[in-house]
């Protein structure tokens, strides 16, 4: 039984997520992202190593020349790679990480920093990564639990981190996902530390 | 009462017999993996033999599941945390006990394991870069 129900949850499941997450909510300012031309998701950024990309460019919405596009309304991000720089898409993650194709039907949740910091992407099958962000995959399956769980953990590299400029956009884009995140996961909210006034969150 | 006396038993043998020379594990006949105490549920557990040399200091502790308990392999895990069987090789840890040393003897009670973990963390300097570890992750009572 439990059998069945796994098989229509793992058929069904990718467009009922999306329904129920990305009907375009009010903390939804995701930017449409392109590397090499190429449409990915938005949540790839969190994922890209700095070293990889030779050109980050980002489009301000005011700026926008597309039309009729819901996305192009938080701005562009054109991201060009450097020669020779490869991306992994989800099965070859899948792949390198030695799970079984079938976990490509399973949510994506992208997690990058505290126990708040996860996202769903938009669209998983356009999700793309840098096998160095990369720290782990998990499986989450808890006794009871019918559902399974696939999460995707950012290496954070606090101190291997270049400031260069490309990083520092890199940084000042994460930290849109970051703000999204604690929104729609308000249980785990962060510490601040400080004086009030800085609003510096870490 | 019997379930909580053999419950008591059982892990006081455990905590007891870690502290001699050598500990062998078994469970309904097999020998396990050590680390596979901190995966079975107690309340599996129907029955508890504990055996001691009285010249090496050697012990053995024998433990029977009923009929009814599902215990997992090693194998059965990976299946069910849709783990392709060629990650068998890599090396494994768990939340309670690092380095298995013979992961494929591990056993679990099917709610004791809640998550399974493939991680690339903080290898580089020890096996080059994206050598994996697999973690197995417990359920925390």
């Amino acid at each position: 039984m439990n059998k069945i129900l796994l098989a229509i949850y793992l058929i069904f499941f990718p467009g009922a997520s999306l329904l129920a997450q990305f009907s375009m909510d009010s903390l939804y300012k995701r930017p449409h992202v392109t590397i090499d031309g190429q449409q990915v998701d938005a949540l790839s950024l969190l994922l890209l190593d700095q070293a990889q990309i030779a050109t980050l460019e980002v489009v301000s919405p005011e700026n926008e020349v597309g039309v009729g596009r819901e996305d192009l309304e938080f701005g562009t991000v054109e991201v060009t790679l450097k020669d020779g720089a490869k991306l992994l898409n989800l099965p070859e993650l899948l792949k390198l990480y030695q799970l079984k194709a079938t976990v490509a039907q399973l949510p994506v949740v992208v997690a990058f920093g505290f126990s708040s910091d996860k996202l769903f992407p938009k669209d998983q099958q356009i999700l793309a990564f840098s096998e160095r962000k990369v720290r782990s995959v998990v499986i989450e399956r808890k006794f009871g639990q019918l559902l399974p769980q696939f999460s995707v953990t950012k290496r954070q590299d606090y101190h291997n981190d270049s400031k260069t400029p490309i990083g520092l956009q890199l940084d000042s884009l994460n930290h849109l996902f970051q703000e999204e995140a604690r929104k729609r996961n308000p249980a785990d909210t962060g510490v601040t530390f400080g004086r009030k006034e800085t609003n510096l969150e870490y | 009462m019997k379930k909580l006396l053999t419950l008591v038993v059982f892990l006081g043998a455990c905590v007891h017999l870690m502290a001699q020379e050598t500990t062998a594990y078994f469970l309904n006949g097999r020998e396990i993996a050590p680390a596979s105490i901190y995966f079975l549920n107690p309340t599996d557990i129907d029955s508890v033999k504990v055996y001691v040399s009285q010249l090496s200091g050697d012990s053995s502790i024998i433990a029977y599941t009923g009929k009814e308990h599902k215990i997992l392999t090693y194998d059965e895990v990976l299946e069910h945390f849709f783990i392709k069987q060629s990650a068998i090789s890599l090396p494994v840890n768990t939340t309670y006990y690092s380095g298995v040393e013979d992961p494929e003897n591990l056993v679990f009670s099917i709610d004791m394991i809640s998550s399974v973990q493939i991680t690339t963390d903080n290898l580089e300097e020890k096996r080059g870069f994206l050598d994996t570890d697999l973690v197995l992750l417990g359920t925390v009572f």
